[in-house]
């Protein structure tokens, strides 16, 4: 077991994840892709059918690449697939460095469709490599690993 | 006399992050079927009590042999199990104990990806600061619906 992080550094991590999430569901691509680092690396493992529906990459790397990808998902949210909302809970934080954080939390996607009852769509664990940036801090590497993975 | 405002909002009691991340701890550990680390957050006479079963379980070896027997079933069906944790309410007993609240969903997700809500439950805990960590002295565990 780790030892905590401070108290001002894991509430300022809670508040960047807070704006992360936002950005993310109110499609703010824009703010989102300022979060990643110019050389940030995007891992996701998800079940074959997933990756194809949303056209996604096992591995993206490079902020521009990044973009792209949250660009193409949020059209075709806009296109009438409804609402996304991310929840994050159980946030670890871990230093490894002066500037360097590791994060791990789980998310739950939930998705509403037009006129539609909300459904739980995904449940997911995160880890992150944040970078500090000036007085913010920057995702360098992210691994999104669905769960039931095999 | 100065006119003080009153704070309307009061702080978390100091420590809370430090509960937070207590909990994150555990869960993940719980979660991922690491027996040993969770092993590491529980006291050595553990209690744990549901109010799904009569007796409650006592002592970090039953709690833990019973914890592995869960990871193994989940294992066994393919099935991914997270606890997730919020509203949670600390309140500090005395110097190295704290009593504290939360609910806890149990989202459980199969093979294939299709994620569910298993069960809602209330969880009054009992923390005791042991060293520089906290180590769950006591669980009580409400599952929502159970009379």
């Amino acid at each position: 077991v780790t030892a905590p992080v401070p108290a001002a550094l894991y509430r300022q991590l809670e508040h960047f994840y807070r704006r992360h999430w936002r950005f993310v569901d109110d499609g703010d691509v824009e703010a989102c892709g300022r979060m990643f680092a110019e050389d940030a690396v995007l891992v996701r493992q998800a079940p074959p059918a997933r990756m194809r529906e949303r056209q996604a990459e096992p591995e993206r790397a490079g902020r521009d690449r990044i973009v792209a990808g949250l660009r193409r998902v949020t059209g075709q949210r806009a296109a009438g697939e409804g609402t996304r909302r991310h929840w994050m809970g159980q946030l670890t934080a871990e230093r490894a460095g002066e500037d360097v954080v590791r994060t791990r939390f789980a998310t739950l996607v939930i998705d509403t469709p037009g006129g539609g009852r909300p459904g739980l769509r995904t449940s997911a664990v995160v880890e992150d490599v944040l970078v500090r940036a000036g007085e913010d801090w920057q995702i360098r590497r992210r691994r999104i690993r669905h769960d039931a993975m095999v | 006399m100065t006119n003080t405002p009153q704070p309307v909002i009061t702080d978390a009691p100091a420590g809370y992050e430090e509960i937070q991340q207590f909990y994150a701890h555990h869960m993940h550990a719980l979660d991922a079927g690491d027996a040993a680390a969770w092993a590491e957050t529980l006291t050595e006479d553990v209690v744990f009590a549901q109010n799904i079963r009569p007796e409650p379980r006592r002592g970090r070896e039953v709690v833990v042999g019973r914890m592995k027997l869960g990871a193994a079933d989940l294992a066994e069906r393919g099935v991914t199990r997270r606890h997730w944790l919020g509203m949670l309410d600390v309140r500090q007993r005395d110097d190295r104990t704290v009593d504290a609240r939360c609910y806890v969903l149990v989202v459980e997700t199969a093979e294939g990806g299709r994620a569910g809500i298993r069960a809602s439950t209330v969880c009054a805990d009992v923390l005791v600061r042991d060293g520089g960590r906290w180590l769950l002295k006591s669980r009580e565990i409400n599952h929502d619906g159970v009379s």
